[in-house]
């Protein structure tokens, strides 16, 4: 039989994290897209970005590992798609700076020793779902209606800003995440913490300043009446899940709140089996609550 | 102790071990310092 022609296609750049500490991101999205009939081409030879250490310590650095990122995804065909927040936030800083200044582009070309590529369009998933699928096609996906859920979610830093930079969506008021949840039949909270910092790379350098962050979206999410928590960021995914249980032990507070990236969810929902979707790979598991509102 | 529990959940591992295109990283770098060798570049 020969297998369904994909309704669109896209180059994929996965970056390091989607490898290791967030690789159910990486097994959602591939699933959720399959599901979805969204072909997915992974970027030959891609390299790290720079994530959010490199920026701050050589900006030409990370602007030349961005650039030939964007080089070497002209080799596939289709927008270049990105998961990780971090990735999708240094890539389309690099189009921005290198698209304003002279200098910044004879550096990097020289860098990499070759003319610059890097206009092919960036899309986060959030945007490929919501603009290029549409949500019409995503509702009519829906195998298994999140029903009962009630979802947090929580955009971080680098989703959306700084403004003219990434162009996801609103800078200040932002819903792309809710309204691609919701298509798939979640309900969601307002809360005061969607966009507040979780410490994102301090978690190593300086803990406490991330335990306080975290604790205090955790708390806000809580107090909204969240099942769960969403997120679109392998940083944020690893302040509010893994450190989760120490923050519970300095605060006294209970949260058992699952962190869900929103893949799993999507993907859970377009009816990909619960066991590919690295639920086993949370620290806080969400088989309890799943099982709860009959979604395994 | 989060390590080995991170270890045994896939989540920790030695990146550079499986990093893609070292090739293309080093050259990027020494191009950088050939450019701030010669005061072209910050």
């Amino acid at each position: 039989m020969t297998p369904a022609k994909n309704l669109l296609n896209y180059s994929y750049y996965p970056g390091c994290s989607l490898h290791a500490s967030a690789r159910e991101y990486d097994e959602s999205t591939r699933g959720l897209f399959k599901a979805l009939r969204i072909g997915l081409q992974e970027v030959p030879d891609w390299l790290c970005c720079g994530a959010t250490p490199a920026h701050n310590v050589d900006e030409l650095l990370s602007l030349s590992l961005c650039a030939k990122n964007l080089e070497l995804s002209e080799q596939v065909e289709g927008d270049l798609a990105v998961a990780c927040a971090a990735c999708f936030s240094r890539l389309k800083t690099a189009q921005h700076k290198l698209g304003e200044n002279q200098d910044k582009r004879r550096q990097v070309e020289y860098a990499l020793d070759a003319p610059l590529a890097v206009d092919k369009p960036v899309k986060h998933l959030l945007d490929i779902l919501a603009r290029d699928f549409g949500l019409d096609r995503l509702k009519e996906a829906v195998q298994k209606p999140l029903d009962g859920l009630t979802v947090a979610c929580y955009y971080g830093c680098l989703l959306t800003r700084p403004p003219d930079v990434p162009n996801l969506d609103c800078v200040e008021a932002p819903t792309i995440m809710e309204r691609v949840i919701e298509a798939a039949g979640a309900a969601t909270v307002g809360w005061s913490h969607r966009m507040e910092c979780c410490g994102a790379n301090f978690t190593l350098s300086r803990p406490g300043v991330v335990l306080k962050l975290s604790a205090d979206i955790l708390a806000s999410a809580k107090r909204a009446g969240a099942d769960c928590i969403m997120v679109a960021c392998p940083l944020c995914h690893g302040n509010l899940d893994i450190r989760q249980k120490e923050i519970e032990e300095t605060t006294g507070e209970q949260y058992g709140m699952p962190i869900f990236y929103m893949t799993q969810l999507l993907a859970l929902a377009a009816g990909v089996p619960g066991g590919k979707l690295g639920f086993d790979s949370m620290i806080v598991s969400p088989q309890p609550l799943l099982k709860e509102k009959h979604l395994l | 102790m989060l390590g080995p529990k991170l270890i045994s959940k896939g989540k920790l591992k030695m990146f550079h071990k499986k990093n893609r295109n070292l090739t293309d990283i080093e050259k990027i770098f020494s191009r950088i310092e050939e450019l701030r060798t010669k005061g072209e570049a910050p």
